[in-house]
């Protein structure tokens, strides 16, 4: 036993950030598959198009895009707080990490309220025809990410205030702020899908 | 003989100083799951949820194949009374759903999950509770299939359920959400192992094992499940419009409307010709495991093999088309899904010549699991060989819908997977359960096997350019068919009981076979230098890896890894080049896996009767979600320390136990 070889790694960190860890490619894994399902989602939009003589089918009329648009600059805005957020989670800083999550929070209710406007704008149901089934289930698959964001940064927000300071539920957070960007990032071709390519004719 | 026991409390190996019995024993203590039927639920061990997996996708498989046994028996003579229409129907679907979504994927997953953390030399896998929830999830879905078909809801629309038969004008009733609900079961389990596995495989490998060192199989599997992830979603969209379309009236594949039934065959394709690929690809790493030990040699070609697996999946992903050149689709496009097709047949062609150079060069032992590999090479040549011609658009207009397909896919699945499956199930049998698999009922089961299979199916092609369509339930006597149906009738009987022989030879070996000892094959991988069963905590020594082939290699001086906790469920990340990089705490057993895949379960089901089953299933899963991450209460000695609690020095170094 003495005279073989060992590599001690006693001395090797115990949590670590980013793809050092475990969770984040986990994390990267889950994004990998739900930007493979919105981008079939997208496609299947371009293909409907493509075989429709107008597009919105007629009588459908263009969705308003002021309501996006503010949507889509509340979401680009909301980046910063949660860049704030990953940081301060980064430095282990629990005040700050707190007060980075209320913030994120805030925005992200705000966020979706602008989605609620959003839907009201989109001057047709599911059901009409299939113009309004393929904007629908783009918006509603994205505003499903959007929600379930929403609540976990709402729990982990929580966590953190009740006192679950372990350095586990910091790279958590970090790995949250993931998620939350690839939200953000996905919605712009959304967006210009659903808002600005059916202004094209 | 006593069985040997399972899971816990694995043979000891002969020599073992005092320090390692100490060892073994706080290991096990760790590691062991909990007593009971709780702990049994709870269990998070990746040997506990693959075995079960695999066991559930044999059941699966058996009821899979009796459903085939019942529409050889209807079709054995012409005017044939055994089953009617309607029955005959659901039971091909029922037949293709079982074996592509109940059996084949999850089985390849299973057996992922039972090896990959052993061949790359960790103690658990990533994500323990995901491989928990996804078997559960596996679980639960394949019994409400089942319970819903034994009530007479069984789908009825084939197993790629075309639209416009599967919309809510052609298919009332609730067969086909039945179905589409299905679909987000196994997904979801498909997904979850996909992920488990690809992670373990970038962070859980023993120091040493570096991208050039992989064990093949763990390269197949590590190809399939990225495969998966692209793969995936798109029948879970496929599905999504489909449920939606019958539930809530949206249009996707409704003509009237502006839909398109053809949107269904493309996203349902880009999904399902993948997925032969998720099938076989594994079985290719059967095949280069299994070589090793019966050649006596490495296998030939390492690189190229490697090369050409993820060629394969680049090229795959481009074919899904060839399924659809009955639709009249654009002739440019028919040319480039042609060319593409043909093309796949290299990276396969390239494995093939290296499989037969290893047995060429090698000095072959012919033991069952080598068996079932000679078989393979020729039933997948066979396979790919008439896959290669309807590549071709006038043949391929020509055989469309005839038995000429249902004769190729089940040599490319049964011959291309089964096979090496088979040989799989002999070749870790004893690793698995501790005992040898009985020799001569192997042999004897290899050969009913493969005398059954061309039996049931070489005549198929025949009957395909005779022009017998698929998915009738009858024919007349004035066809001519009947000598050939006849004939695969007689082949699927023999085929069976080449199956039969395999679970009986199981089911004895488990309790008389010979006991097996660490390394019965003498094979080249890291999983062959444990105890057989492997104890909970896999290694007792997390291993340095110094070379391609350590089961050859590793002796009792090999160099080691000390410093992993054996108090707690510790484990060593290394970096891509497999260089110690940081130590993690892996989460205990739970029984909240199986609560969150139960509401989900719960969600699917119901989501084809309502669509409030999306709030509903929201709250469900969200109760469950957070029950599975809620953190521990009580300080552990395990974690890290809180962040109040440490050092700035600890914050910036990751509160490593020793400091440097």
């Amino acid at each position: 036993m003495s005279t073989r070889d060992q590599i001690d790694v006693s001395v090797l960190p115990r949590f670590t950030f980013g793809p050092r860890g475990l969770m984040w490619w986990g994390v990267a894994s889950f994004l990998a598959i739900e930007s493979t399902m919105l981008g079939i989602c997208l496609v299947s939009y371009y293909y409907l198009r493509d075989r429709a003589f107008e597009w919105p089918l007629a009588p459908t009329m263009l969705p308003d895009l002021l309501a996006p648009t503010v949507g889509l600059l509340v979401l680009l805005i909301s980046v910063l707080p949660m860049l704030y957020t990953e940081r301060a989670a980064k430095r282990l800083d629990t005040a700050a990490t707190i007060r980075g999550h209320v913030a994120c929070v805030a925005i992200g209710l705000l966020i979706i309220a602008a989605r609620v406007w959003e839907f009201r704008g989109l001057h047709v149901g599911w059901d009409t025809n299939v113009y309004g089934s393929v904007v629908w289930i783009i918006i509603g698959v994205h505003s499903y990410h959007l929600f379930t964001e929403v609540m976990e940064t709402t729990v982990l927000g929580l966590l953190f205030m009740l006192g679950h300071t372990h350095p586990k539920l910091f790279v958590d957070a970090t790995d949250n702020a993931l998620y939350w960007y690839f939200i953000v990032i996905i919605w712009v071709p959304c967006y210009v899908t659903l808002f600005l390519v059916p202004r094209l004719g | 003989m006593r069985p040997a026991p399972r899971g816990s409390g694995p043979s000891e190996p002969a020599a073992r100083t005092a320090e390692e019995a100490s060892l073994h024993q706080e290991l096990q203590e760790t590691w062991s799951r909990d007593p009971g039927l709780r702990g049994w639920l709870a269990s998070n061990d990746h040997k506990d949820i693959g075995r079960r997996f695999i066991v559930t996708a044999l059941i699966f498989f058996v009821l899979g194949g009796l459903l085939a046994f019942l529409m050889r028996l209807q079709l054995a003579h012409p005017n044939g009374t055994v089953l009617g229409p309607d029955l005959y129907n659901q039971i091909f679907t029922m037949h293709g759903t079982t074996m592509m979504f109940l059996f084949a994927i999850p089985v390849m997953e299973a057996v992922g999950i039972y090896l990959v953390p052993l061949m790359v030399g960790t103690r658990a896998i990533a994500f323990p509770r995901l491989a928990s929830f996804s078997y559960w999830i596996f679980l639960f879905g394949g019994v409400a299939l089942y319970t819903f078909f034994f009530l007479n809801i069984g789908p009825d629309a084939g197993w790629f359920m075309y639209t416009p038969l599967s919309g809510p004008e052609f298919s009332p009733g609730k067969r086909v959400d039945i179905w589409s609900q299905l679909i987000n079961f196994t997904e979801i389990s498909a997904l979850s192992a996909s992920i488990e596995l690809i992670v373990t495989t970038f962070k859980l490998r023993a120091p040493g094992m570096s991208i050039n060192r992989i064990p093949l199989l763990v390269w197949a599997m590590l190809v399939t499940s990225f495969m998966v992830v692209f793969a995936m979603p798109s029948v879970m969209t496929a599905s999504l419009f489909l449920t939606t379309d019958r539930l809530v009236g949206t249009h996707f594949y409704n003509a009237a409307e502006g839909g398109d039934p053809l949107l269904w065959q493309h996203v349902f394709w880009f999904f399902a010709h993948p997925e032969v690929y998720i099938i076989f690809v594994p079985a290719t790493g059967f095949v280069s495991s299994i070589l090793p030990a019966f050649t006596r040699r490495p296998v030939f070609g390492y690189t190229a093999l490697v090369l050409s697996l993820i060629a394969t999946v680049f090229i795959g992903f481009g074919l899904w088309v060839h399924h659809m050149f009955a639709t009249g689709i654009p002739q440019l496009g028919a040319s480039f899904f042609t060319a593409a097709t043909m093309m796949i047949a290299i990276p396969s062609g390239i494995q093939v010549f290296c499989w037969i150079a290893s047995i060429w060069s090698g000095n072959l032992r012919l033991r069952t699991p080598m068996l079932f590999v000679l078989g393979f090479l020729f039933l997948f040549v066979l396979g790919g060989l008439s896959g290669v011609m309807q590549a071709s658009v006038p043949l391929d207009l020509q055989v469309h819908d005839t038995y000429f397909v249902v004769a190729h896919f089940h040599y490319v699945l049964i011959g291309g997977a089964v096979f090496p499956l088979f040989g799989a199930l002999y070749f870790w049998f004893p690793k698995v359960t501790g005992r040898m698999p009985g020799e001569k009922m192997g042999k004897l089961s290899f050969a009913l096997m493969f005398v059954g299979f061309n039996l049931t199916f070489f005549p198929m092609h025949v009957l395909g350019l005779e022009g017998m369509p698929r998915r009738v339930y009858t024919y007349l006597p004035e066809t001519g068919w009947a000598g050939e149906n006849l004939l695969a009738t007689i082949g699927a009987i023999t085929l069976a009981t080449g199956f039969l022989v395999t679970l009986v030879n199981a089911w004895w070996s488990i309790r008389h076979g010979a006991p097996a000892g660490e390394n019965p094959w003498d094979a080249d991988t890291l999983e062959w230098t444990t105890p057989s069963p492997p104890p909970a905590y896999n290694f007792l020594h997390v291993p340095v890896v110094d070379s391609r082939e350590p089961g050859w290699t590793r002796t009792s001086a090999s160099p080691i890894v000390t410093g992993v906790r054996s108090d707690c469920r510790e484990v060593l990340l290394t970096s891509l080049d497999a260089e110690p990089d940081s130590l993690m705490e892996l989460p205990n057993p739970s029984i909240w896996p199986m609560v969150t895949a139960m509401a989900a379960g719960t969600t699917f089901v119901l989501a084809c009767f309502t669509p409030w089953a999306v709030p509903i299933g929201t709250v469900l899963g969200g109760i469950g979600l957070i029950g599975w991450a809620w953190p521990k209460s009580e300080d552990d000695e395990c974690e890290p320390p809180r962040v109040e609690d440490m050092s700035e020095q600890e914050k910036k170094e990751g509160a490593p136990r020793v400091r440097l």
